[in-house]
C-alpha cells in the first residue's frame, strides 16, 4: 500500500489520495485554483483610440480570460465603438472584440453603452490592455470602465 | 538498501497498473458541491439597491457560472443592468432586455448570462446582487436575482 501510494503521489502532479477504492485528484490548472480579476478606466479628452492596462500576467504564468465587460458613457453627440482586449507584445497577437450596445442611462444627455461577453482568450506574461475608440466629440467626460475575469495557469 | 532504477520502474509500473482500475474523481468537479441562491430587491425610491444572494462558507471558494435577473418596473422607469459582486469594482454585469410583461402598467426586463466569477470567504463572505433604478419608483419596482455555481475548497 505504501509503495502504491508513493507511486500514486509521484504520478499525479498535485494531489492524490486513496480512500474506499477511489482516487481523488486535483487539476493544477483547474479554473478555480488561481482565479484573477482586473479592472481599469479609459477616459478621453479628445476623440480617438485610448487604452488602459487592466492586468499584468506574471512570468511563467498564462492568463485565460473568460469574461469581459465594458460600461461606457459619452455625450449624446459622441459614440464609443467596440471594445478590445489585447494581451501579448508581438505584432501577431490578436485582440478579442466586444460589441457595445445602447443601455438606458440615468441622464438623458448621456449616451450609455454596455458590452458583456464570455470569451476564451489566453494571453502570455506581460501587460493586458483594454481599449476603445471615441468618435465625434469628447464632451461630457467620456469614459469606459472595463472588467475582466479569468484564471492563471502555470506554463513551466 | 537502495532500489535500482529498473526495480523502481517495475514497482511503479505494477502499482500504476493496480491503480489504473480505480475510479478517479476530481475534487473540484463542478457537480460535487453545486450551489444556487436568489434574493429580491424592492425600491421605494430611485437609486442603487442590493441584496445578499449568498454567503461563502469559511474555507470555501464560490465559482459562479450563471446569473439571471428578472425585474419589474413602471413603464416610465428603467433598470439598465444588474450585477453580482462583493462590493468591489471587479463585479460581473448582466444587461437587461425588455420582454412582454402581460401587464400594460408594468415593464418586465430579463437578463441572463453565463459568467466567470469567483469569490472567497474573505471579510464576511457576502456576495451581493445589485441594480439601479432610474426615472421613477412607481408600480413597486423589484428585481429578483438568481445564480448557479459551485463551491470548491479554498487552497
Amino acid at each position: 500500500m505504501t509503495i502504491a501510494r508513493f507511486a500514486c503521489l509521484t504520478a499525479l502532479t498535485f494531489s492524490c489520495s486513496v480512500a474506499y477504492g477511489q482516487l481523488w485528484v486535483e487539476d493544477v490548472n483547474d479554473p478555480t485554483r488561481q482565479p484573477v480579476s482586473g479592472s481599469c478606466l479609459i477616459t478621453w479628452t479628445a476623440p480617438g483610440s485610448k487604452a488602459c492596462k487592466i492586468y499584468t500576467v506574471p512570468p511563467e504564468k498564462r492568463i485565460i480570460i473568460r469574461d469581459i465587460s465594458f460600461r461606457c458613457y459619452a455625450s449624446n453627440t459622441a459614440d464609443i465603438r467596440y471594445g478590445r482586449i489585447l494581451g501579448g507584445k508581438t505584432l501577431l497577437a490578436q485582440p478579442v472584440l466586444l460589441p457595445l450596445l445602447p443601455m438606458p442611462s440615468e441622464q438623458s444627455a448621456q449616451n450609455a453603452r454596455l458590452g458583456v461577453r464570455s470569451v476564451f482568450y489566453p494571453a502570455p506574461p506581460g501587460d493586458v490592455t483594454a481599449s476603445a475608440d471615441l468618435i465625434n466629440d469628447a464632451n461630457a467626460s467620456p469614459s469606459c470602465h472595463v472588467i475582466i475575469h479569468g484564471y492563471l495557469v502555470d506554463t513551466h | 538498501m537502495r532500489i535500482g532504477t529498473p526495480a523502481l520502474f517495475a514497482v511503479l509500473t505494477f502499482a500504476g497498473a493496480a491503480y489504473a482500475q480505480q475510479p478517479i474523481r476530481d475534487v473540484n468537479d463542478p457537480s460535487r458541491h453545486p450551489v444556487s441562491g436568489s434574493c429580491m430587491m424592492t425600491w421605494g425610491n430611485m437609486g442603487s439597491n442590493a441584496c445578499r444572494i449568498y454567503t461563502v462558507p469559511a474555507g470555501k471558494k464560490l465559482a459562479v457560472r450563471d446569473v439571471t435577473f428578472r425585474c419589474y418596473m413602471s413603464n416610465t422607469a428603467e433598470i439598465a443592468y444588474g450585477g453580482i459582486g462583493n462590493g468591489f469594482v471587479e463585479d460581473a454585469l448582466v444587461p437587461l432586455q425588455s420582454v412582454p410583461s402581460g401587464n400594460s402598467a408594468q415593464k418586465l426586463k430579463i437578463g441572463a448570462r453565463n459568467v466567470f466569477y469567483h469569490q472567497g470567504s474573505d471579510g464576511n463572505g457576502a456576495m451581493l446582487a445589485f441594480a439601479s433604478l432610474y426615472h421613477d419608483a412607481q408600480a413597486s419596482p423589484s428585481c429578483q436575482a438568481i445564480f448557479h455555481g459551485y463551491l470548491v475548497d479554498a487552497i
